[in-house]
């Protein structure tokens, strides 16, 4: 895969786990939500937000509705679908099964004993 | 790493490509999407702005900031387009890929439903071919659509395309406007000799100007001008090939034409050849003596519109100067007219009506087909039911499960239409056949093959987008509605699906009768042409000869040759009857003459002349219904007879008992009468489509024949008899050419070329639906037992009489095929209306024939009942308790 995949599904499903963890939110707000739950370790280029939120609208995960933020100012709320939660539940149990199975060939003596 | 990255690029380069083509599309959705993205950026700015603010950051400075975080407006703008965009395109060639896995499971279907959609898209693509190679082909010429042909007509007649005067001709081209040039020519017939055997050539006197207004050059050479005088002349590159080796060198030379010496100037280039079947070209000349002729017919105007002008203006105008014309000379001009017709529709008139006919039928074709993949695709839809509920449950969109069956439609047509173009590539050579290679002057053009051009390749890929569209249609809606809460409970088949395939089935039995009896009245039809043929051409071999009138110049000498070369024929141990006659039926020549209608001299009216001797009824077997025929004592000096045929005697005197009357051919100043001796029976001497005109017959000795043919019956081989009939004509003269030498069979199958070729692929394309409405009947009727076995199986057990279960069918089967037949033949009166014109010798209502294939359809349909009728009675009843 190339490095945009891997961050492109990565970035989905920080999306997708925020929106799931603070209900619905508009862009900027997943944006700097992801940079606050990151340490601000991740320099969020916002832009790229964008695309992915489109995507995930489009397979149906998550919906869009405009709304009035706590400061006053219209926004784009975005939350998720039904088939949204089962995309966490399912994205996040293979994320785990990858990581677990990457984390192996990273300390090969534990694995090997 | 970089196989998924080459196929993005591949992507976004095809995804540029689709959205540059799809930019007309939905353009409102576009701008209200385009509307939302510019302002949930601008909020986002906003929000950041104001968090910056919040923060100590100076507005402008904030701004500058929040839009460098973002990455650009615009920047971001087109990476969420992107996104959107590519989104279909994944969809679509996921879609692809899982229809392709789906259909390596399902072959029986996928094999069944390709090969009808290459049925249908093949058929239609054949036929668009045949119709694009004559009605669509460029004309030899450039601009060729601005090319009209100017003729005369007969105003009482109705008769068109008649040569013009040279008067006439000089008045049309003074007074019009509409023409940027205007040229004559006039046919003729040329006897090449000097190299290898004696020849007749068809030739034309051309103007010279006429080569301008066909923007033709010769390929070798030049074109003459009015400089050149009247010895020159340009030849085809047909003759070139044939006669002279294709040798460069024969332009500067000089060939003998009628005994004539002719400076060769020019060799056409071969793309030329298709102008009629003449081999050369020489100047015309109008003499002073005739120029100022209004009663010599003999031009043929060929003009180039002047940019502006349309046809119908150009014979507007033109009728207005024929009026004129009739005017200022009543006594030669009264009764004609003018007409102007595109080149073009000149070219391939008598092919047009067969053609639409094709071309009207295919499209059934196309629709039946469509109509039966649409219920084979529903019968699959209902057993992957489960699968579809299942999808939905997952949270597929119910656009998503259209699109993905949409595609899979759409993909088995694009596998058949691939399938169907190298059909059409094979059935061009069966299609070839609708064109006679012999028959001249029949205005079908010859065609020698049909090409698969980019039209029709482009017509094979809209008829392949409709035919998926139309067949993937309604599954797609109906596989989109299935209730998944049912299915996964009981994964039975829903009952509405059951409802559609009916009406489908219903809707293939009507247009199946449509089809059939557009077919039956056609091939009806052109048999009662064939049938009406009035002469018998079995083992009859003829031959024509075009005397050379340098080497017979008066009528005497011509007259002799005829008379020698019947005692010639006679004398031939080969040959057991023969006749002459100038014209042969249906070979496309016709010669007309003028009489006055007994007792209303003043009115004349035109008929078919022959010139015949006696023999050419008998051998012939033209019968002589009434009086004699002609004999040795209608000579020159004896009183002038004619025989007429039963349509003359009906249509003049009203009756055959014409024996004796007396008929005026003559002009005014000058009677010709002849008394009526005898009545034969009508012969076809027209080619279809052609009318059949009323016939006249003279006998040979007591006019002179421009030319003549033999008919030869022998009993011996065809070859026996051919050799008997050339060596009697070269034994009167050395010299003489002979012309379409050939049985009067062939003469016949090339007249019939167009009819008999149509015919059978109507009544292919009838087949054709006879076997898909039987598939149709079978499927639904097979599907209801299957589905209903549970209750077959639970009335049987219960001890239900059969007949209960025959019933059950059976009212399926009686429903669909009424319904069915009811409307098809609805349709079929109203496109009667439209047929009638192209039928002869039946009605288009024809009752006989409609009982017929009604009785036909229900038969098959009855007949495609048998099997799941069969299954039913033998449902086990068990299967009630075993698969609840």
């Amino acid at each position: 895969m190339s490095k945009q995949d891997v961050w492109q599904g990565t970035l989905a499903l920080m999306v997708l786990k925020t929106l799931e963890a603070m209900g619905a939110m508009h862009g900027y707000g997943i944006a700097r939500r992801i940079e606050q739950v990151s340490d601000d370790r991740l320099a969020l280029n916002y832009g790229t937000l964008y695309p992915a939120l489109v995507k995930l609208e489009q397979e149906g995960f998550i919906d869009a509705k405009w709304g009035v933020s706590e400061h006053g100012r219209r926004a784009k709320y975005y939350s998720l679908t039904r088939a949204g939660h089962r995309e966490v539940a399912r994205a996040e149990r293979e994320w785990r099964q990858t990581t677990e199975l990457v984390a192996r060939f990273l300390a090969p003596a534990k694995a090997g004993s | 790493m970089s196989a998924p990255r080459q196929r993005t690029r591949a992507l976004s380069a095809l995804r540029r490509l689709l959205a540059r083509l799809g930019g007309s599309f939905g353009g409102r959705a576009r701008a209200e999407r385009e509307r939302e993205l510019h302002d949930e950026l601008e909020s986002h700015l906003q929000l950041d702005v104001d968090e910056r603010i919040a923060r100590g950051v100076p507005p402008d400075e904030a701004r500058r900031q929040a839009l460098l975080a973002l990455g650009g407006l615009e920047a971001t703008k087109e990476r969420v387009r992107d996104a959107a965009r590519t989104r279909w395109l994944e969809d679509l060639l996921h879609d692809a890929r899982f229809a392709l896995r789906g259909f390596r499971r399902d072959r029986l279907f996928f094999a069944v439903v390709v090969l009808t959609f290459a049925l249908g898209i093949g058929a239609n693509t054949a036929i668009f071919a045949a119709f694009n190679a004559v009605l669509l082909r460029p004309l030899p010429y450039p601009d060729g659509d601005r090319l009209v042909r100017i003729s005369s007509t007969d105003l009482r007649a109705g008769e068109s395309r008649m040569p013009v005067t040279p008067a006439d001709f000089a008045d049309y081209r003074d007074a019009t406007r509409s023409y940027s040039l205007m040229a004559a020519s006039s046919d003729g017939i040329f006897t090449l000799t000097g190299e290898g055997e004696p020849e007749s050539i068809i030739g034309y006197r051309f103007a010279p100007e006429m080569f301008t207004v066909l923007g033709v050059h010769p390929a070798l050479g030049r074109a003459f001008v009015a400089a050149d005088g009247a010895h020159v002349v340009v030849l085809s590159d047909r003759l070139w090939r044939r006669r002279f080796h294709s040798d460069p060198g024969v332009v500067g030379r000089y060939i003998r034409l009628d005994s004539e010496r002719y400076l060769v100037v020019g060799v056409m280039p071969q793309s030329f050849n298709q102008w009629g079947s003449n081999e050369l070209w020489v100047p015309l000349v109008i003499g002073p003596d005739i120029a100022t002729s209004r009663t010599r017919p003999m031009i043929r105007i060929v003009a180039r519109l002047r940019p502006g002008a349309t046809v119908e203006s150009a014979r507007a105008e033109l009728r207005t100067v024929a009026a004129s014309l009739a005017t200022a000379h009543p006594d030669t001009n009264a009764l004609r007219g003018a007409e102007v017709v595109s080149l073009r529709t000149i070219d391939s008139g008598d092919a047009r009506p067969a053609l639409y006919v094709l071309l009207g039928a295919v499209v059934f074709v196309l629709l039946l087909t469509s109509s039966n993949i649409a219920g084979l695709s529903l019968a699959r839809a209902s057993r992957r039911n489960r699968e579809i509920a299942l999808r939905t449950a997952l949270g597929a969109g119910r656009g998503r499960i259209v699109r993905q069956l949409f595609t899979e439609s759409v993909l088995l047509a694009c596998i058949g239409g691939a399938a169907g173009v190298v059909l059409a590539l094979w059935s061009t050579d069966l299609l070839v056949r609708l064109f006679p290679t012999h028959t001249s002057n029949v205005h079908i053009p010859h065609i020698d093959h049909i090409p698969i051009d980019a039209r029709v390749l482009l017509f094979g890929v809209a008829a392949t987008l409709l035919a998926g569209t139309l067949a993937g249609l309604t599954p797609a809606i109906r596989g989109s509605r299935i209730d998944f809460g049912d299915m996964l409970k009981g994964g039975r088949a829903s009952v509405r699906g059951s409802r559609i395939r009916p009406v489908l089935v219903a809707a293939q039995i009507g247009l199946a009768l449509v089809l059939s009896a557009g077919a039956g009245l056609t091939i009806l039809s052109a048999h009662a042409r064939q049938q009406r043929l009035g002469f018998d051409g079995d083992r009859v071999f003829t031959a024509r000869v075009l005397l050379d009138r340098s080497r017979y110049p008066d009528e005497a000498r011509r007259r002799q040759f005829a008379v020698d070369l019947d005692a010639r024929l006679h004398a031939t141990r080969d040959i057991r009857e023969s006749g002459l006659v100038h014209i042969l039926p249906l070979c496309g020549w016709s010669s007309p003459v003028d009489y006055h209608t007994p007792g209303h001299p003043e009115e004349t009216h035109e008929a078919g002349l022959l010139l015949a001797d006696a023999g050419y009824f008998s051998t012939m077997r033209i019968p002589i219904l009434r009086g004699r025929s002609f004999t040795a004592t209608d000579t020159l000096t004896a009183p002038k007879v004619a025989l007429v045929d039963e349509r003359f005697a009906r249509h003049v005197f009203g009756s055959i008992e014409v024996v004796g009357k007396r008929v005026d051919f003559g002009t005014a100043k000058e009677p010709d009468w002849r008394t009526i001796v005898g009545v034969v029976g009508d012969v076809s001497n027209d080619p279809p489509p052609q009318r059949q005109r009323m016939m006249i017959y003279w006998p040979f000795a007591q006019d002179d024949p421009p030319f003549l043919a033999v008919v030869a019956r022998g009993d011996g081989e065809a070859s026996a008899v051919a050799a008997a009939v050339r060596d009697a004509i070269w034994a009167v003269d050395r010299e003489q050419p002979i012309s379409y030498a050939m049985p009067m069979d062939e003469l016949v199958a090339d007249a019939f070329a167009l009819d008999r070729t149509s015919t059978i692929i109507l009544g292919f394309f009838a087949l054709v639906a006879l076997v898909i409405a039987a598939m149709g009947v079978y499927g639904v009727l097979a599907h209801t037992v299957l589905e209903r076995r549970h209750e077959i199986g639970i009335r049987l057990a219960l001890g239900a009489p059969r007949r209960h279960i025959v019933t059950l069918v059976g009212r399926q089967l009686a429903l669909m095929t009424a319904t069915g037949l009811v409307v098809g033949l609805a349709a079929t009166l109203a496109a009667g209306r439209v047929l009638a014109a192209l039928l002869e010798g039946v009605s288009a209502h024809d009752p006989g024939l409609l009982a017929g294939i009604i009785t036909l359809l229900a038969l098959v349909a009855a007949a495609a009942a048998a099997l799941p009728l069969w299954r039913a009675l033998r449902t086990d009843p068990m299967i009630a308790l075993r698969d609840p």
